[in-house]
């Protein structure tokens, strides 16, 4: 991003490289629409893009560009609440049913399937801000204060908000867990 | 469609829209800055420059003393910085400070100016004295004329680059704008009477973080895609 921003247009791709994936994984996990997903990424570059100019020296890039992507997840659900449509996580199975599986034996695709939905299920009902917390810091890797400053809040608020959703997806998924102990 | 595919997509919309680096921001924000200071400095100067007092009541004028002309503005100035740190300056961060920041450091930038400009005042023998010929008006007029400059050069400095609280950015910025007008007014304004400077002074600077909250909505917030 250092380069991008001094303005070597060429260091693109490899900033592309370096975030894309992540903002993909994270997006996709977000709204359950791989096209919508693959569409927020390009959005969030265009963003990074046309701001590059404010890049402050030294700055991270990691919790700016998912800063953005929230960004424009929450554009994206504002803007379908007002267009009356499907709601944005409509899809789940489909999306859960198209991810690939390396399928080692019948009853561990079979029990991985389960849990993977049962996650995504409870996942999903969590409130957004739990849910969004929880993924930062959990899946993306960011530090309580990273997240903190993507999501606008404070560090105890994130600890808070993630601490939270923990617990929920404990207690959602308590049996999953006896019944692995149990295997 | 696949990894490289998009890539090559978004390389391509890239390459039809470019954007400023660093160095081409940098020079556009320094000459909205000198604009908005010549504008500004320009105004002041139309306006009478700096004004040691004027006509208390009919048959009564005072003056303010040079001592505390320096000691206000150099105060004022003082507090401008401040405010130009911990208000406009990101603190290393593209995420901007906290919004919690913010406000705080707005409301101690603000109290301060108005506590050292009593507390300066109060020091000197009728200083603080009301002038029923200036209960403010033009002074909210003064400030918000000047005011609006040093906003729109910060705002087109931070356009389009907020991505978590815009609105709290534009009006942090109001109030950064607000504190810098201070300096200028403060040296054309001899009245420090505390409803006087409430009205005057303190108000345009809500209204400068009011206008910069709009304006954070609008022109600081990412661009809707």
């Amino acid at each position: 991003m250092e380069r991008y921003a001094a303005g070597q247009d060429a260091a693109f791709g490899d900033l592309y490289d370096a975030l894309g994936p992540r903002l993909l994984g994270f997006l996709r996990r977000q709204v359950h629409d791989d096209g919508l997903a693959e569409d927020l990424v390009q959005q969030t570059f265009l963003q990074i893009h046309r701001a590059r100019g404010q890049f402050i020296r030294g700055a991270e890039v990691v919790p700016w560009a998912f800063a953005i992507a929230r960004n424009q997840i929450c554009d994206t659900a504002r803007r379908r609440r007002a267009e009356s449509s499907v709601a944005i996580r409509d899809g789940n199975a489909e999306a859960i049913d198209r991810r690939p599986s390396t399928e080692p034996s019948a009853d561990e695709v079979l029990h991985a399937r389960e849990v993977a939905s049962r996650l995504e299920d409870e996942m999903s009902r969590l409130p957004a801000s739990q849910r969004i917390a929880f993924e930062l810091i959990k899946q993306e890797g960011l530090s309580l204060a990273q997240a903190a400053a993507v999501l606008g809040i404070t560090v105890t608020a994130v600890k808070l908000r993630a601490h939270r959703a923990y617990v929920a997806l404990r207690a959602a998924l308590g049996d999953l867990e006896n019944e692995g102990v149990s295997k | 469609m696949s990894c490289d595919q998009r890539k090559a997509e978004l390389l391509a919309l890239i390459a039809s829209s470019p954007s400023p680096a660093r160095a081409q921001h940098r020079a556009r924000t320094l000459v909205a800055a000198a604009g908005a200071l010549g504008i500004a400095i320009g105004l002041f100067l139309a306006l009478g420059g700096v004004r040691l007092g004027g006509e208390l009541t009919g048959d009564l004028a005072l003056a303010r003393p040079v001592p505390l002309i320096l000691a206000t503005s150099i105060g004022a100035a003082v507090l401008a910085v401040a405010a130009l740190w911990g208000l406009v300056h990101r603190g290393g961060s593209m995420l901007g400070r906290p919004r919690g920041w913010l406000l705080v450091f707005s409301l101690l930038v603000v109290s301060s100016l108005l506590a050292w400009k009593l507390l300066a005042s109060s020091v000197f023998p009728d200083m603080t004295l009301a002038w029923p010929t200036r209960p403010g008006l033009r002074c909210i007029g003064v400030s918000l004329l000047l005011g609006i400059w040093p906003l729109a050069a910060l705002s087109l400095a931070r356009a389009r680059g907020d991505a978590v609280h815009p609105r709290s950015t534009g009006a942090a910025l109001g109030v950064a704008a607000g504190a810098c007008t201070w300096l200028l007014v403060d040296l054309w304004c001899p009245v420090a009477h505390p409803t006087h400077l409430l009205l005057g002074h303190v108000l345009p600077i809500a209204v400068l973080a009011l206008a910069g909250a709009w304006i954070g909505s609008r022109w600081i917030a990412l661009a809707r895609s």
